[in-house]
């Protein structure tokens, strides 16, 4: 899987080395947009009452806010606004959104690559972006046109005429909004479960006419264990192998294997086949920090095969060349019985070789104290590309002596420094190279739960369902219902692409701003080309789109990255979704409401409702 | 007022809609059955019926498909450009179930677009599989693409390309790749696969099963060029921008190319003397194909002796019509000549310089008497005949022109005669001592290696003094590397070098001058050794009568001052190429040998080209030219590139853009 961000929560939120953290840069964005948000009020009340009065205007709704409605604010008035708001959602036929859900699970199968070597990858992808889309679409439709309509239709009269602040209707909005969101995506989320779980569990039988016996290696051996195929079911069959028990486990197809049992029933041989494992997991990484050292065994960094994408490196064959992964947090708590480290190495081979075979290499365990330097006897392994190639050192390893003998050692007494360890890899054979990223070896914690990760994946959703709902209603405050909706609408788009965004407006991305790209699309220009109209076009459509892209981008950078919440592709790839992350995500998603609710106060208190 | 001005102006709008919704049905009125008879609806589905273009004449009619266009209000051009993008950077990032599931989304929204089945399948089954280090997940994915592609005939049934390219991956993605062993075993033991195919392609006829008894790639991949043209000839469907030479080429080229992978995998008996029999009797029936030109008359390949014997058969009989008139008409016409061509012409040839050589020959051209001048000279009784023989002659020597040039773009005659000879016993005991030779060479075993090398070269020997048009083919070329590589090799593990005799000399010759110049250069007394394997049976011996008298192994190992055998590394450690032991033999651009390389030379698979640069092309057509298709040149040849190039990566170069003519 794609792991690019490593940091920790702390990490995150708190100012680092050349990193201001999350918290700072939201009290700096707070008071930029304070700022700003005061001197725009001031100019329009002083166009309307003139400089002085003006001010006083601003002043005047500023402290009613701290004076009158904050301290005033009531939960019970929030809830009942709520509840109003439920119960319009529900007058406006929000379940629609849940029977187009239903409609597009029932025939999900005539979408889904069902014969994909990765069921569960695409069917988890599909219920979690599904759900996504519809939610987020439901939340932009019932958030933006709500109060539009109530002032359009004066009903909101009946409304501000009680003892209400502003407040607590956009709050009382956000949270009844939310609420119906939620109960969808409960729904949603119990009857994706239930697909999910149905669409990838399957059984098989043994094909009974391919099973033989493995014979013993002399004659006269005992038998030394069974294989045969399975039945074809789900769209593949698998190869399995028994020992002289009886007791053995499929091949790996499709993602998962199965156990596979041979017992006699009334004195015959029958197979039995245990269900699918490996498919719903929710595997642990813990992370480590990876460096290379060159082909001469000096710090270096890997090498580019060529590849367009540079996410990983690659080492050569045959060389010192090395990556060392260090790795924290390794205790015996964590660890009893060993260190579970699982590699999802690339290859990229320069020579064809023995094409039945993976390529050779060595991995072997290190301590970081450079006073001890122990390291354990190389382990020899064959790359196993695109799965997950489990490697296991028990607490008993052994480490090779400086006259070549071996002695043993044991794995946290002599390899563990303070919770470090180091991971050495190296690709055995000349002209061969592995390919590695950070996250390309991890040490495997005990699995978390699969249904408390699919429900994390779902609180991704969530988090962003309550996002568009809230940006919905702040700009259904002061915009009517369409432009509102397109407001929010822009601001999911923006959301989504912010790197887009950022890369045209950096240059990263060829072709220019907006009005460039629009010549070119009518001219058909191509991309690589410089642009080409005369230097006075020229520098208009430049400095033009300069001055869109720098609001853009400014606007894109204020609104959340919609796209970070969706954690789809983590639960789908087998991974948790560390908690580190999720109370990030939420956090984010809090303070966000924050501002945004604040925000929908000022501008519903100074809107003139009743006109 | 106002109310009145409201109410026209409604009025007016209602007006013009009315008008514009019966433009609409007009135009758009849709085809439909009822019980007393069926209209054929409005003038667009008039056209989608005279053109065969709605859905269900164009092929299978997916509900998803339908749905997902019509959810896309018309924008279904817009989201398969979004689809193709997001696709490319699901491949940029290797997240290939993914790029699989968007492959599947644009097909679905392009179900018509046979661009976008071609162009993903070949994807899947050429640059994603070579993505994998794992044999069987390359296999796995070159199935995705053939399901893909499968997909694609579904959706097309007029479409007879889609079901060729089908043809084309099932015989030489799974048959020349680098990892075709493997491909063909996995291929061979995939029953699912078979039972998936077998909706398609009858799966269990002996015509697709090979030796073994199980069903080979090659001859199922026929089946496949069989239903095209099925497709062609029954249903009548325009092969569209394939040529036809090419297109009726690759279900023949499929049978000789499985004969030739079944010998090269050890089956030289009667089997492959059958399958060569039948190859031969299928290459002919396609050589007597019409096969449409671009002349706009068709021609038959097979045809070309017996144009050529009754053109000559014409011309004796015109000849007798007007006899002394070609001479007296070729006077005229030189004495016609400007004074300098004229000499140029009557001087004798080695006396002319560059611009006298020009001019000769140019008016050895214009006096030159054509069949029209001489039968207009004819007697008047006679001259309506003439001038009907010349008419035919001249047609057709310019039919056996055109058969000749369309003869030479699938390299007719070669693959003829190929088949000819190798479905005779010589050639067959000459592959099987070639290939006993190879088994012994693996083992180390170099002398009975030698001597069936040797007895090998001397049926080819044979086979070449009656066929030399098989000297220049690639099959020769082959049987060359063998001897600079491998027959050197053994022979440097022997202390000995090529013999003086050597009966393949001029093969060398024509291939490899630098070797022949090592005959000539070998010491006269240089005879090659005697041949050790007892075990060579009459038969086989036969035709090599020449050879020296078989003597044991252990004599020759003893006469050696040294054991090649403990010399030669053993079949495990041996370097599956071996290393030249004389740096002469080496040529220049022999890089495969200078590649980090320790068992074998050739290098490893990376990202694959498009076919278009391995499909037929002229010269070098569906595996017809011997290059292309050839026994050992892999036609998948950038399987074999060096690196995983991105270079050769080949989503939006068109596969068949070098086959039209």
């Amino acid at each position: 899987m794609i792991v690019e961000d490593f940091r920790s929560f702390t990490e995150w939120l708190l100012p680092g080395l050349g990193y201001r953290g999350a918290l700072i840069e939201f009290v700096l964005v707070v008071a930029v947009l304070s700022v700003a948000g005061f001197f725009l009020s001031y100019l329009i009340a002083a166009a309307r009452f003139g400089p002085v009065e003006g001010f006083y205007a601003v002043w005047r709704v500023i402290l009613s806010a701290f004076r009158d409605d904050v301290p005033n604010t009531s939960l019970r008035r929030i809830f009942a606004i709520a509840r109003l708001a439920i119960q319009e959602s529900i007058r406006r036929w929000v379940l629609v959104v849940f029977g187009v859900f239903i409609l597009l699970i029932l025939f999900a199968g005539w979408f889904l690559d069902v014969k994909s070597e990765h069921p569960a990858l695409v069917y988890l992808s599909f219920v979690l972006t599904s759900t996504n889309y519809l939610v987020l679409v439901l939340a932009l439709l019932l958030s933006t046109f709500s109060i539009p309509n109530d002032i359009k239709h004066r009903t909101i009269y009946t409304v501000v005429t009680k003892p209400v602040r502003p407040g607590e209707i956009v709050l009382g909005r956000i949270l009844g909004f939310s609420m119906v969101g939620t109960a969808l995506l409960v729904l949603m989320c119990v009857v994706s479960y239930g697909f999910v779980y149905r669409g990838l569990d399957h059984n098989h039988d043994v094909e009974i006419e391919t099973v033989s016996e493995i014979a013993g290696r002399n004659p006269g051996d005992p038998t030394r264990g069974w294989e045969g195929e399975t039945t074809e079911d789900a769209h593949h069959r698998h190869t399995f192998r028994l020992n002289a028990e009886g007791v053995g486990q499929t091949d790996m197809v499709h993602g998962h294997t199965h156990d596979v049992r041979r017992v006699m029933v009334d004195g015959e041989e029958t197979f039995e086949i245990g269900p699918p494992e490996g498919m719903r997991v929710a595997r642990v990484p813990i992370y480590g920090d990876l460096r290379f050292l060159d082909r001469s065994g000096r710090p270096g960094k890997g090498i580019n095969v060529g590849e367009e994408w540079m996410y990983r490196q690659y080492i050569e064959g045959g060389s010192l060349a090395t990556a060392i992964w260090s790795f924290d947090g390794v205790t015996e708590d964590a660890f009893p019985d060993g260190l579970p480290i699982e590699l999802t190495l690339r290859v990229f081979r320069t020579r064809k070789g023995d094409i039945e075979k993976g390529v050779g290499g060595e991995i072997w365990l290190r301590n970081p104290d450079p006073a001890k330097a122990i390291e354990s006897t190389k382990h020899f392994f064959e790359s196993q590309e695109f799965e997950n190639d489990l490697q296991y050192f028990p607490r008993k390893l052994q480490a090779t002596n400086e006259d070549g003998s071996v002695r043993d050692i044991d794995l946290f007494k002599d390899l563990v420094h303070n919770g470090q360890i180091e991971v050495w890899i190296r690709c055995a054979e000349r002209g061969q190279y592995f390919g590695m990223a950070n996250a390309d070896a991890y040490l495997r914690a005990k699995d978390a739960s699969f249904f408390m990760n699919f429900l994390k994946g779902y609180g991704g959703i969530w988090m962003q369902m309550v996002l568009v709902t809230a940006f919905g209603v702040v700009f259904s405050t002061f915009l009517n219902g369409p432009v509102a909706l397109l407001a929010t609408l822009t601001s999911m788009i923006l959301g989504h692409f912010v790197q887009f965004v950022v890369g045209v407006a950096t240059g990263d991305i060829v072709g220019g701003g907006p009005i460039e790209s629009m010549i070119r699309i009518l001219t058909q220009q191509n991309v690589s080309l410089d642009l080409d109209l005369g230097w006075l076009p020229n520098l208009i459509v430049k400095n033009t789109d300069a001055v869109l892209m720098f609001v853009i981008q400014v606007s894109a950078k204020l609104f959340p990255r919609y796209g970070e919440f969706n954690m789809a592709d983590t639960v789908a790839n087998g991974f948790n979704i560390p908690p580190e992350l999720f109370s990030r995500y939420l956090l984010t998603t809090l303070a966000y409401l924050f501002v945004v609710s604040i925000v929908g106060y000022f501008c519903l208190k100074t809107r003139e409702v009743a006109a | 007022m106002n109310q009145n001005v409201s109410f026209v102006r409604k009025i007016v709008y209602l007006a013009i809609i009315v008008a514009l919704l019966l433009p609409l049905f007009l135009l758009g009125q849709p085809a439909t059955q009822q019980a007393e008879g069926s209209s054929r609806g409005g003038m667009l589905a008039n056209m989608r019926l005279e053109n065969d273009l709605s859905q269900a004449s164009l092929g299978e009619i997916d509900p998803a498909s339908e749905s997902m266009k019509l959810a896309s209000l018309g924008m279904s051009g817009v989201a398969t450009n979004i689809l193709w993008t997001k696709a490319n950077e699901y491949k940029k990032t290797q997240q290939f179930d993914k790029l699989s599931a968007t492959l599947n989304q644009i097909s679905k929204l392009q179900p018509n677009f046979i661009k976008v089945w071609e162009a993903q399948s070949h994807n899947l089954s050429y640059n994603v599989s070579v993505e994998f280090d794992n044999y069987e997940h390359r296999y796995a994915w070159v199935k995705k693409g053939m399901y893909f592609l499968m997909d694609g005939v579904d959706k097309n049934r007029h479409e007879p390309r889609l079901t060729h390219y089908m043809g084309w991956f099932v015989s030489q993605k799974i048959g020349r790749s680098d990892e075709h062993v493997q491909f063909r075993r996995l291929f061979r033991r995939d029953r699912d696969f078979h039972k998936d195919l077998s909706v398609y392609v009858p799966m269990d006829t002996q015509d697709v099963l090979g030796p073994d008894q199980m069903p080979d790639n090659w001859l199922v991949g026929r089946q496949w060029y069989m239903r095209a043209y099925d497709q062609v000839e029954k249903q009548g469907d325009p092969i569209r921008g394939k040529s036809p030479l090419i297109f009726y080429a690759s279900g023949p080229m499929s049978r000789i190319n499985f004969v030739t992978t079944i010998e090269e995998e050890g089956y030289l008996d009667e089997q492959a003397a059958e399958a060569w029999e039948v190859a031969l009797a299928e290459w002919k029936r396609y050589g007597l194909r019409q096969i449409p030109t671009s002349w706009g008359h068709n021609i038959q390949l097979e045809k070309y002796e017996e144009t050529l014997a009754e053109k000559e058969q014409l011309e004796a009989e015109f000849k007798e019509l007007a006899p002394g008139l070609w001479d007296e008409i070729r006077e005229e016409k030189i004495a016609k000549l400007p004074e300098d061509a004229r000499q140029a012409l009557e001087m004798p040839a080695e006396e002319r310089n560059e611009q006298q050589y020009m001019l000769a020959y140019g008016a050895g051209l214009e006096v030159r008497p054509t069949y029209r001048e001489v039968a207009a000279r004819v007697e008047s009784d006679k001259r309506s005949r003439a001038k009907g023989l010349a008419r035919r002659i001249e047609e057709l020597e310019q039919f056996a022109e055109h058969i000749d040039r369309y003869r030479n773009i699938v390299n007719y005659l070669y693959w003829r005669t190929l088949c000819e000879v190798e479905r005779q016993d010589i050639a067959i005991a000459a592959r099987k001592h070639l290939y006993d030779a190879e088994k012994y060479r693996a083992e180390a075993d170099l002398f009975r290696a030698r001597d069936e090398y040797n007895q090998a070269w001397d049926l080819w020997a044979q086979i070449y003094d009656e066929y030399p048009l098989l000297l220049e083919d690639t099959t020769s070329r082959d049987l060359v590397d063998i001897i600079e590589k491998k027959y050197m090799y053994v022979l440097g593990q022997l202390d000995e070098d090529l013999p003086r005799n050597f009966k393949l000399k001029k093969l060398l010759e024509i291939h490899n001058s630098e070797l022949a110049s090592r005959v000539d250069a070998a010491p006269s007394d240089s005879e090659p050794a005697p041949p050790t394997d007892e075990s060579t049976n009459e038969a086989d011996a036969k035709p090599t009568e020449t050879a020296s008298p078989p003597s044991s192994p252990t004599e020759n190992s003893d006469a050696d001052t040294k054991s090649p055998k403990n010399e030669a590394p053993n079949s495990d450690d041996a370097p599956a190429e071996p290393k030249e032991t004389d740096g002469d033999n080496k040529k220049p651009n022999d890089a495969p040998n200078d590649a980090p390389t320790e068992k074998s030379p050739e290098s490893t698979e990376g990202s694959e080209s498009d076919p278009s640069s391995t499909e037929p092309a002229a010269g070098s057509a569906d595996g017809v030219s011997p290059t292309a298709e050839g026994n050992s040149t892999d036609s998948d040849s950038t399987d074999s590139d060096s690196t995983d190039s991105d270079s050769s990566d080949s989503d939006s170069s068109d596969p068949d853009s070098e086959e039209s003519e």
